[in-house]
């Protein structure tokens, strides 16, 4: 069962939106012939179901399958009605190949020949193939998912959206700092150089500007102002917690981490705080487009479908 | 200049493949995001080519961001095949830090084992096969003909039935015509007829979706909490007479931002590789303003020996114009991943001991059988080609192999960064989703009797491990920054750890591990890992620093305790030179640390013992310098002994080595004497080439006066030999920081008598150029200019400054210091 999960919805909303049409309105061609939903067809569904899957459909899967064979239908039908699967190359290939296989002519190099196309209509060749069918059902779907208007989303509604999503645009807290790293060599007494360090470095409380004191650190004496998870990852998880209880602007510590001991300026702290709506403007029309056309395909469809009077075989 | 330099994002515009797909035409491009306004805290050596926000973190020297530049979703056929329905989508958001559930899918289409980071990368790439996006959107998305065919069903059917001997079968027919053949071609009943047109327009959806989804996952605010790539796999394959199915080839295309080609170029389109990289420069750098890539090639290990040919072909030698091809698009290379590490193989051009980890028992890609007496190719591992590229720069002027090395893990899980031994959840998924698959042996009598075609049947997975990490030192986690330190090659590979590493080599007085600006010294005075460097000081060695931390652990998580990081052994640092007869050796030197600590762990528990280091730094000369032989310098940083995987679950499994006759056939790789039962993890950070004829210590020193009579006055070493060529050749000379400040060019003859003066500056400025050499031996290049350098930030910044005579080009970046009114390499 691969369709359920698989990326299809995604391919169909994305083609959608580089359909053409300006202002594509469905017409309502009148009254449809009711959709009647066979006991052979559906045998057919349950049997294609328990090849995939290797099991019977359950219940709930019964009402999946016949949902999506009601929707396979109407916009099969629709399709039609609109012409969708006129000037199609995939169809006509199709189509061809099948007059071909019927007149027996002979091969031919050219895939498509308008001519057996032709034909191929005029005998009704296109009705009811499975190929067709499904050409014609994945471009009704992406003609509705397009919805009726396709202009980009409104400011207003580019807002909208990030408001509702405030949430999802979180920017983690963070905390900047100087520090003077005392390593853990053995044989030197680490904590003893940290308390001597930090009453020497305690005398003067302007910020430091340059450190010429302790070890050498790979990420420097200034660290720009990181996340917990940035902290947890450099500096292991102790470090990362007991960073956020010290104060800003003095000497502190000494703080315990993965390599050793370190004192410890604070010069940025920040809490975690929402990105601005134009910091996260093209991620928002990616996410409500993507949306839009969700709910353009969900709307059309069931609006497609009260179309129709549905009725399926009792066994 | 920083704002000016950027480059407009542009409009993407749908493929014409696409408007036929769905029968329709017109303008369909998105609008484009407003720019936010940029301010930039120092500029970088490097052009901001997108509309986003530089990140709050920005850090003149640089942080080191960890990440994966390997990984397969269901995008990719030998992903889907074994059932993995994992989307970049949800890869993205496993590298972020999100769990991810593994195929096998319960009922409700849930995966049934939770995988997740305790630590989340900084970047990831996405990297599916190209050669399979149309296949797979015909074959898995109802629409085409192809869904149909015979190939599709079996591809269908196979992936859900978990049937593996099926699987492999129904994969390698569709597979091998398409990425085994030197003649790759669609298949017809799945592609439509040649060149297969319904594949390339599905393809151009799935590539398109690829991009859309990178987009969403990359943090354009100011937070730069993670970057996304937009890339390909190139799936190539040659063939050998040692490689009857075909020697790997493939590597990783990764764009430097959201402008990239239509459709990538795959073997399909391009078999041979200079084809390839020629054709992606003219749907990308020559057409596109704006983009720009890389390829890293993976797995030369199992290339027989034909990843690093200097040949064309049609067998023809490289001559300069393919080498600067070939490095100018494949500056790194993928040193370690799940089917192996590439570095070394003892017997093989090296006796290093070292060599001896996640080696691998193939010699090509879809080799059979997992045999212990199977012969190797010297030229499959990196460190020959790195020799290898010293000689061919000596015979024809450009070393194509100056390679710069990442670690990755090539995941068919959607899994980026899962390289943690103990949590090790197999590489694809029904392919190995169980201990028991994931041990199992390789071997004929792996193979079912009656399915001799089958040949991937007896490939042993007991050899692969969860594969590496990327590490990128870059000023920011911002797309433009990552992929102009990929570009620099300042890089390093990790075998799945991470630890921290700083390597440099340059002029430095006093012992750098005294220094607590180590980093911005050694920017100051030399150059860091992935970069050259030529004569300094007469005869004498440059000085490497390596500067190591341990990995600092893994944090508490999900009711699991902290994993504290492993303690280091030791630092090496592996030369490669060439000899005074022109021949490529090698020489590995202990230079920190004990490898004799005698550290161990207690194979049946795991639990570590001895001790090690929490951190090491050194400085070193090489005490066999010689200034006339081209040479190469890496740095391996050794952590303590561990578990290998296969112990963790061998020892789950309660496998008891010492009864040999109580052990399961399907778990005898438990107790074979070729998979290793405790490694120890490491680090190698990228080499320093030093060039006989490279850039010397180069000093540099703007005056800003007022505009049009700013003063700039450089002094450049050069190496020895380059004198003659000013005669017959123009001399180029270029200071850059993300823009150019200043650039000029002599033509050839104007330092003839080695002086050239010109009060009124008639040549961009210059007031004074000389040429100082003594004999052969190096030269110094002096050259005085008065003009607007008003382009040159009156900020501590890294400045880099290029040489070009004829076909010589020589570049370093050094970290310039401001003071009052001056701009200038050493702080006065």
């Amino acid at each position: 069962m691969i369709g359920l999960r698989s990326p299809g919805l995604r391919f169909v909303v994305l083609g959608a939106a580089l359909l053409a049409a300006k202002h594509l309105l469905l017409p309502d061609l009148g009254a449809r012939r009711p959709l009647v939903l066979t006991q052979g067809r559906m045998a057919q569904l349950q049997a294609a179901f328990q090849r995939s899957t290797g099991r019977l459909p359950g219940p709930a899967d019964e009402r999946v399958l016949l949902d999506r064979a009601i929707d396979d239908e109407v916009l099969y039908r629709e399709a039609i009605s609109l012409g969708l699967d006129q000037n199609d190359t995939s169809i006509a290939f199709r189509l061809t190949e099948k007059m071909r296989f019927l007149e027996e002519g002979p091969e031919s190099d050219d895939p498509i020949d308008d001519e057996l196309d032709r034909r191929a209509r005029r005998l009704g060749l296109h009705e009811n193939d499975a190929i067709v069918r499904r050409i014609a059902v994945q471009k009704m779907r992406l003609l509705l998912a397009r919805g009726a208007d396709g202009s980009p989303p409104a400011e207003a509604e580019l807002r909208a959206h990030y408001e509702r999503h405030r949430d999802e645009y979180g920017q983690a807290a963070r905390v900047g700092f100087w520090h003077v790293f005392l390593g853990s060599a053995a044989g030197h007494d680490a904590e003893r150089e940290a308390a001597t360090l930090l009453e020497r470095l305690r005398r003067r409380t302007t910020p430091p500007t340059r450190i010429r004191l302790g070890r050498p650190f790979p990420l420097g004496t200034h660290v720009p102002p990181q996340s917990a998870r940035e902290l947890e990852s450099f500096f292991g998880e102790e470090f990362a917690r007991s960073i956020w209880t010290l104060e800003a602007a003095r000497w502190q510590g000494p703080l315990r981490s993965a390599h050793g001991l370190h004192l410890v300026w604070i010069d940025e702290k920040r809490a975690s705080q929402v990105a601005s709506f134009d910091a996260v403007r093209s991620r928002v029309v990616a996410e409500l487009e993507a949306e839009r056309r969700d709910s353009h395909l969900r709307e059309g469809l069931a609006s497609l479908r009260d179309r129709y009077v549905v009725r399926v075989e009792e066994p | 200049m920083a704002i000016e330099a950027k480059v407009k994002r542009h409009p993407r515009w749908p493929s014409a493949a696409l408007l036929v797909l769905l029968g329709a035409c017109g303008d369909a491009a998105r609008p484009a995001a407003p720019a936010p306004a940029v301010e930039v805290r120092a500029p970088a050596p490097w052009q901001r080519t997108e509309d986003r926000a530089p990140c709050d973190a920005f850090n003149v020297l640089r942080s080191p961001y960890f990440g994966d530049t390997h990984v397969h979703t269901t995008y990719s056929v030998d992903a889907v095949v074994f059932n993995v329905l994992a989307t970049p989508d949800d890869a993205y958001r496993f590298a972020r830090g999100e769990e991810l559930r593994l195929a096998p899918y319960d009922e409700n289409q849930q995966g049934t084992r939770p995988l997740q980071l305790r630590r989340p990368l900084d970047f990831t790439a996405v990297t599916d096969h190209s050669e399979g996006f149309g296949a797979y959107s015909v074959c898995f998305l109802p629409g085409h003909p192809g869904y149909d065919s015979p190939e599709c069903g079996d591809l269908r059917d196979a992936s859900v039935s978990g049937d593996l001997d099926r699987i492999r079968a129904v994969f390698f027919n569709l597979l091998a015509p398409v990425v085994v053949s030197p003649n790759p071609a669609y298949p017809e009943s799945v592609c439509g007829p040649a060149p297969g047109e319904d594949c390339l327009q599905r393809a151009s959806l799935v590539w398109e979706d690829i991009q859309d989804i990178g987009e969403r996952f990359y943090d354009r605010t100011s937070a730069c909490s993670f970057t996304s790539f937009v890339a390909y796999e190139y799936t190539a394959n040659t063939s050998a007479p040692n490689a009857p199915l075909g020697a790997n080839l493939h590597r990783n295309v990764i764009f430097r931002n959201a402008v990239v080609p239509d459709l990538p170029v795959s073997y399909v389109d391009r078999p041979v590789l200079q084809e390839m990289w020629r054709e992606l420069r003219a749907r990308c750098q020559e057409s596109r303003p704006g983009c720009d890539w890389l390829a890293i090639p993976h797995n030369s290990n199992v290339s027989a020996g034909r990843m690093f040919l200097a040949e064309n072909a049609d067998g023809s030698p490289f001559t300069a114009a393919d080498a600067a091809l070939r490095i100018a698009s494949e500056p790194l290379v993928e040193l370690v991943q799940h089917k192996g590490s590439s570095e070394c193989r003892i017997g093989y051009g090296t006796n290093d001991e070292r060599c001896s980890f996640d080696l691998i028992q193939r010699n090509s890609l879809f080799e059979m059988t997992r045999n212990p007496t199977l012969a190797f190719e010297p030229g499959s591992f990196v460190r020959n080609a790195m020799k290898e590229g010293l000689r061919l720069e000596e015979t024809i002027g450009v070393n194509p192999f100056q390679l710069g090395v990442v670690g990755a893990t090539d995941t068919h899980n959607a899994t980026p960064g899962a390289t943690v031994e103990m949590d090790f959840a197999g590489h694809s998924g029904l392919n190995d989703d169980t201990p028991e698959l994931r041990l199992r042996p390789g071997g004929p009598a792996a193979c079912s009797p009656d399915d001799p075609e089958n040949v991937q049947c007896g490939r042993g997975r007991a050899d692969d491990s969860p594969g590496g990490l990327a590490v990128v030192w870059a000023e920011e986690n911002s797309r433009d920054a990552l992929f102009a330190a990929m570009r620099r090659r300042e890089t390093y590979a990790t075998s799945g750890t991470r630890p921290i590493v700083r390597f440099f080599a340059g002029d430095y007085p006093g012992d750098l591990c005294d220094d607590p600006d180590f980093a911005a010294t050694g920017y100051r005075r030399g150059v860091p890992m992935g970069a050259e460097i030529g004569p300094l000081d007469g005869s004498s060695s440059p000085v490497f620093a390596v500067l190591a931390l341990k990995d600092a652990g893994e944090p508490a998580a999900g009711g699991r305790p902290a994993v504290p990081g492993t303690p280091l052994q030791s630092v090496q640092i592996i030369k490669g030179w060439l000899d005074g007869d022109g021949e490529p050796q090698e020489k590995v030197f202990e230079v920190a640390g004990d490898p004799t600590n005698g550290a161990g762990v207690d194979l049946e528990t795991c639990a570590p013992s001895g001790s090690g280091f929490d951190s090491l730094c050194t400085t070193w000369r090489d005490p066999e310098f010689d200034p006339r032989q081209r040479a190469f310098y890496y740095a391996r940083i050794l952590e303590n002994p561990t578990c290998r995987w296969s112990t963790y679950q061998c020892n789950a499994l309660g496998v008891d080595c010492s009864r040999p006759d109580d052990v399961p056939p399907a778990l005898v790789a438990c107790c074979d004497p070729h998979i290793e039962k405790a490694i120890q993890e490491r680090a190698w950070a990228s080499p320093i080439w030093f060039r006989p004829d490279g850039l010397g210590a180069v000093e540099g020193t703007i005056r800003f006066v007022d505009a049009n009579a700013d003063e700039l006055r450089l002094e450049v070493p050069l190496g020895g030999g380059l004198a003659h060529d000013l005669a017959v050749s123009d001399l180029t000379v270029a200071v850059r920081d993300d823009g150019v400040v200043y650039e000029v060019t002599l033509p050839a003859g104007t330092l003839r008598g080695g002086l050239y003066e010109d009060e009124s500056g008639r040549l961009a400025g210059v007031t004074r150029a000389s040429l100082e050499q003594s004999g052969d031996g190096p030269a110094v290049l002096t050259l005085e200019s008065r003009g607007d350098l008003s382009g040159a930030e009156r900020i501590d910044h890294m400045v880099d400054v290029e040489v070009r005579i004829g076909d010589y080009r020589a570049a370093q970046t050094r970290l310039w210091s401001s003071s009052g009114a001056t701009l200038a390499t050493t702080r006065e």
